[in-house]
C-alpha cells in the first residue's frame, strides 16, 4: 500500500508523471483491455473505451484518495466507462443493449480478432442470458481469475454476495450449454 | 453438450485476440493523447515574464527621464545688470510698471514725512521761485 502511495505521487509530480505513466500503462493496459472486451465484445470498441479509461484516470487521479487499491478504482472506471459506452451505442443504433450484444455474437465467427470455435461461441450466446451483475461477476471471476475479495471492492458488493451470485450465473450458463 | 461443468472442466479461453503490436501502439498513441506535465513551464515563463516586464518599465522610465531632461529648455536666471537693461530699452511707462507691482510692494513705497503745515508754509514763503509756482 505504501508503494502505492509512492506510484500515485510519482504519477502526480510533473517531474516523474512521465515515466509512472508509462509503467501504468504497461501494468494496466492488458488486463483493463481484457475485462472491457469482455463487456463490449468487439475490438474497436473496447480500444475507444480502454483510451476513455486511461484518460480519465489521469484526469481524476488528483482527487484520488487512496481508500480502495489503484487497480480496483481502475476497474470500477473501466466497467463504468464499458456500460455507458454499450447503452450509448444502443440507443444511437435504436436499439437496446442486449440486442447489440446479441448481433455482435452473431457475427463473432466473421470478426477477425475472434478465433475461438463454436463452443466458446456458445459460451458467449450463454454469458449474454445473464443479468448485468451476474454477467460482470462472471467474466471477472471465470476469465480473469480475479479474487472475490477484489470484485467487492471493484464493485462494492460483498464477497458473500458476490459467491452466490457466481454460483447462480455458473447453474445458468452450464444450463444453457447443455441445452442448446 | 451434456457434460459441460463449468467448475470441473478446463477452462475456456474467450477467444477474443488483440492486433498484432496493440499495447505498443496503445501505449504510444496514450502518451501523445495524455497531458503529461513534464515540459510545464507555463508557471516558470510567467515568472520571468513579470520579472522582464517590471525590469523594461523601470528602464524606459529611467531613459524618459533623461531624455526629458535634455530636452526640455534649459531655465536660467537672468542677472540684475539684464533685467535693469530690459527695463530701460522696454519703453514701459509708469502705468505699466505698476502694473507688475501688487500692493504690498506699493505699499513699501509709501514714505509718510512728519512735517507740519507751518513748517511747510515757511519753507514756501523763503522760496524765491513761490509766485512762478502758484502760476503754474
Amino acid at each position: 500500500m505504501e508503494e502505492e502511495s509512492v506510484f500515485i505521487k510519482q504519477l502526480l509530480d510533473p517531474k516523474t508523471q512521465n515515466d509512472a505513466f508509462q509503467k501504468l500503462l504497461f501494468i494496466y493496459q492488458k488486463p483493463l483491455y481484457h475485462h472491457i472486451r469482455n463487456i463490449v465484445l468487439n475490438h474497436d470498441d473496447a480500444d475507444d473505451v480502454l483510451q476513455n479509461t486511461f484518460i480519465k484516470v489521469f484526469q481524476y487521479l488528483k482527487n484520488f484518495k487512496g481508500e480502495s487499491k489503484l487497480f480496483s478504482w481502475m476497474y470500477r472506471i473501466a466497467t463504468n466507462e464499458a456500460i455507458t459506452f454499450i447503452n450509448q451505442k444502443a440507443k444511437k443504433n435504436a436499439t437496446t443493449s442486449e440486442a447489440l450484444q446479441t448481433k455482435i455474437v452473431d457475427n463473432l465467427k466473421a470478426d477477425a480478432y475472434f478465433d475461438g470455435d463454436e463452443v466458446q461461441i456458445k459460451l458467449q450466446r450463454a454469458i449474454l442470458t445473464l443479468p448485468e451483475k451476474q454477467k460482470l461477476v462472471f467474466n471477472m471471476r471465470y476469465f480473469q481469475d480475479l479474487k472475490y475479495e477484489e470484485m467487492s471492492e471493484i464493485l462494492g458488493t460483498s464477497v458473500g454476495a458476490l459467491k452466490a451470485s457466481y454460483h447462480h450465473a455458473v447453474k445458468k450458463v452450464e444450463d444453457f450449454v447443455k441445452h442448446h | 453438450m451434456e457434460d459441460f461443468k463449468i467448475q470441473e472442466d478446463q477452462k475456456l479461453q474467450s477467444g477474443f485476440k488483440v492486433p498484432e503490436l496493440y499495447f505498443v501502439s496503445l501505449s504510444e498513441k496514450m502518451m501523445t493523447q495524455i497531458p503529461i506535465k513534464n515540459t510545464n513551464v507555463i508557471p516558470l515563463f510567467n515568472k520571468r515574464k513579470k520579472w522582464y516586464l517590471a525590469a523594461a518599465a523601470v528602464l524606459i522610465l529611467a531613459l524618459s527621464i533623461t531624455v526629458f531632461q535634455k530636452m526640455s529648455p534649459q531655465m536660467i536666471e537672468p542677472d540684475g545688470t539684464t533685467l535693469e537693461n530690459y527695463l530701460v530699452s522696454a519703453n514701459n511707462t509708469e502705468n505699466d510698471l505698476v502694473d507688475l507691482l501688487d500692493e504690498e510692494d506699493i505699499k513699501n513705497f509709501s514714505v509718510t514725512y512728519d512735517i507740519e503745515d507751518k513748517t511747510i508754509e515757511d519753507l514756501l514763503s523763503q522760496n524765491p521761485n513761490l509766485e512762478q509756482y502758484i502760476i503754474e
